[in-house]
């Protein structure tokens, strides 16, 4: 079959690309990060490059492109690395993990994940936590904006389930049991990393479980894990760790509770542009 | 009119190879001791091995002087030593933010140079916190384990581990430590965490037969997988600011806060040529300006360099000579053994401002592979020196008459200085202009220059070229979409 690249009104990535894009507007002249323009368009180039790449040889639909911008947003917005080329290096590993591990006809790794986490192992790059600061506003602007995008595409279940479990978590052992006062708990959870993650990481409807059910067990256990990881073992990533771990139980998750694959385009009419 | 680094200049980069990128001189620097209520520490961090050195610039009576620091774990005997006061002054000098100095060339005749002597700022003598410490035993009911007693240097050191908090708090009182009340809030959670306190006293025969005035920085070292400075615990009030200065050391690369986010204080700006003499009320103003700017709630980088003895260029100026084996061994950079590849080391300075009500978590780093160089820097930049009646001479007061307005705007816009007489600085060099009776009908070229937006470390291309091509490739792809339309309809025309 022949594609042709068209891209509907309708299609939740585009709205997902432009609340990305102003995030990345937002901390780059605002917040003034320190990556230059040159790491961020490595991170473009390489996305939508292996992108057309992959396309190409295994004759796919041509809008694919967005879910590569999305990915090229997610890596700027996340992470940090000394040298353009080794962000490209991400790039080009995050696209093509997309089409190289893969298990029952789906990607295993949230792409963005999975380059982010090979970039650490390497040593290469780094994940700035603090880089969003504690801001009241952008934590509501990012939930929000999530909050529709989330809807559109039914997802909020999975961000919901893995905030709520971990609010209650923190709850418990930072102010009730260890008697922190209550605004070191909401230090956290005014995060943006930790905000971004939830919203636009775990919830990718492609790399998520499929039914329902298996998501909100699946999100249940990816709070608790990445609690445990952070509160005891000290690791500041131990969400990025957890939903890497979690990601490899999908498939048995898919088979265990079976429900239709999702699809970004299955939904929405073909309008186009 | 272009500044020009001089002959004098390349004499000084032969002879010192570690220049090589030296360019303007060092004037003036901005040291720690300005603010009050600071504290400083050197942090180094291996792998899980993290070293603390505190400075005790404690100013009363050494008898009142106690010092209370949670730690993880029971630190043994050979984990605690006493450090050489000075090596906190000399990273202290090393990596203070400084004022630069450039000269321009007289564009009317072959170059003539004048050069200022060096000039160090007097600086305000910093002020500590008062605790009172008085001995007594211990008794049952505090449900406080003394884990170990040790008598180092001129210090008596305990290590406690407690049940409760209510009890180590009453012990702590009963001893006569006295506890800022907001700290107390933080006491239960470090029990329950299992933290364990460092708590140190003067020994005063000791202190006495020392013969020394102040007292010896101490130093611990430990290995836990948390990497934190504990801050919660010496808030007094929720008022009071308090000023945390790290000397941070890795093999690796910066040292990041976690929990925080960290600012780069504005650097390389031109500021005018008086700010020389009131440099460090400058960089006070400066760094309140941009601690209110940041909400209160965040922490400034200062400093960061790769420091290691094989890497030449270390500071651009160097305000002091560099760290030599003698520091980094004084600091706990143990790694570094000479001229090799081992030898790596990354210094980080951190400047946190602190209050309890903006900082509510301790502070958590993360060591980063982040090898990029800063360091806060102001430029002076002097006049060319003789006639400058000749026609580029006259351009080039003109030209310098709207720098000194864009420095004069920076010194607003950085430290918030206005003053009327500023004016005089703007036209000091008007008096040399050629007069011509149709001056007075030229067009006003002395518009203000936007201030700002000088450099803000980023060597890369602009913003404006990322725009640039990442609209092309938009192009590409809105064109690859079009691409099977362009060609049937060619294929209509042929």
């Amino acid at each position: 079959m022949k594609h042709t690249f068209s891209i509907s009104i309708k299609d939740p990535r585009l709205l997902q690309i432009f609340i990305l894009s102003s995030f990345l507007a937002f901390g780059w002249f605002y917040l003034d990060w320190y990556a230059s323009s040159k790491i961020y368009l490595a991170a473009f180039a390489g996305c939508i490059l292996t992108q057309l790449f992959w396309i190409k040889t295994r004759k796919l639909n041509p809008n694919s492109i967005l879910s590569a911008l999305i990915s090229a947003l997610g890596l700027c917005l996340l992470l940090k690395v000394n040298a353009w080329y080794w962000m490209f290096g991400a790039a080009v590993l995050t696209i093509s993990s997309k089409f190289l591990v893969r298990y029952d006809g789906k990607h295993i790794f949230n792409p963005t994940n999975f380059g982010i986490i090979l970039v650490l192992v390497l040593g290469l790059g780094w994940v700035s936590p603090g880089q969003w600061g504690s801001n009241l506003l952008i934590a509501v602007f990012l939930f929000f904006s999530a909050a529709t995008i989330l809807f559109g595409v039914k997802r909020w279940d999975v961000a919901l389930t893995f905030l709520l479990t971990l609010f209650v978590l923190e709850v418990f052992r930072s102010y009730l049991y260890l008697g922190w006062p209550i605004d070191f708990v909401l230090h956290k959870f005014s995060n943006g990393t930790l905000l971004l993650f939830t919203f636009f990481m775990i919830t990718d409807p492609r790399t998520a479980p499929n039914h329902r059910k298996a998501r909100i067990i699946w999100a249940c256990s990816l709070a608790i894990t990445s609690f445990i990881l952070s509160q005891f073992f000290y690791f500041y990533k131990a969400p990025i760790i957890a939903l890497f771990a979690f990601s490899l139980i999908v498939p048995f998750l898919n088979r265990a509770i079976k429900a239709p694959q999702f699809n970004w385009i299955s939904k929405t009419k073909t309008q186009y542009l | 009119m272009k500044t020009r680094i001089t002959a004098v200049l390349l004499v000084i980069l032969f002879i010192s190879h570690d220049a090589i990128a030296f360019c303007g001189f060092y004037v003036s620097k901005a040291p720690a001791d300005l603010f009050n209520k600071k504290s400083e520490v050197i942090l180094v961090r291996d792998g899980r091995k993290t070293t603390i050195t505190m400075s005790n610039d404690f100013q009363g009576d050494v008898k009142d002087f106690a010092m209370v620091v949670p730690v993880p774990v029971v630190l043994k005997k050979n984990q605690i030593r006493i450090a050489d006061r000075g090596v906190f002054d000399r990273l202290d000098a090393y990596s203070a933010p400084r004022l630069v100095e450039y000269h321009d060339q007289n564009p009317c005749s072959s170059p003539r140079y004048l050069y200022d002597d060096m000039m160090v700022e007097e600086a305000e003598q910093a002020s500590v916190a008062n605790m009172r410490s008085k001995s007594s035993a211990i008794k049952d009911e505090y449900k406080v384990t003394v884990e170990a007693t040790y008598a180092i240097g001129e210090y008596d050191i305990l290590i406690l581990s407690a049940k409760e908090s209510t009890g180590l708090e009453h012990w702590l009182v009963d001893n006569g430590y006295k506890i800022p009340k907001k700290a107390k809030e933080v006491l239960e959670p470090y029990v329950k965490n299992n933290i364990k306190f460092f708590v140190v006293k003067v020994n005063l025969e000791k202190h006495k037969a020392n013969g020394f005035e102040h007292l010896n920085p101490i130093q611990i070292n430990f290995e836990s997988d948390r990497f934190m400075l504990p801050i919660r615990l010496g808030m007094a009030n929720a008022e009071d600011e308090q000023d945390l200065i790290v000397y941070a050391f890795t093999r690796e690369g910066r040292v990041e806060p976690i929990n925080y986010r960290t600012v780069k204080i504005p650097s390389n700006r031109n500021v005018p040529l008086f700010v020389e003499r009131y440099f460090g009320d400058f960089y006070k103003d400066l760094f309140n300006r941009s601690y209110y700017r940041e909400k209160m709630n965040s922490v400034f980088l200062e400093y960061a360099w790769n420091v290691s003895p094989m890497n030449g260029v270390k500071c651009d100026p160097c305000v002091s000579p560099p760290p030599v084996f003698a520091d980094f061994k004084e600091a706990g950079v143990d790694w570094v053994t000479g001229m090799n590849n081992q030898s790596q080391v990354f210094f980080t300075r951190l400047h946190v401002r602190y209050t309890r009500n903006k900082f509510p978590q301790d502070l958590q780093f993360q060591v980063t592979p982040n090898r990029e160089n800063f360091q806060a820097r102001y430029i002076l930049t002097h006049p060319a020196q003789g006639d400058l009646s000749c026609n580029a001479g006259q351009e080039y007061i003109n030209e310098l008459e709207q720098r000194r307005k864009v420095e004069v705007d920076e010194l607003y816009a950085l430290a918030g200085w206005t003053n009327p007489n500023y004016k005089d600085y703007i036209e000091e060099y008007s008096r040399y202009k050629n007069t011509d009776e149709y001056d007075k009908y030229a067009p006003n070229k002395n518009e203000l220059l936007p201030p700002g937006g000088m450099d803000h470390g980023d060597d890369g291309p602009s913003k404006g070229y990322f725009f640039l091509v990442s609209g092309a490739l938009f192009l590409l792809l809105f064109l690859a979409k079009h691409r099977a339309e362009i060609r049937q309809r060619r294929r209509k025309v042929a």
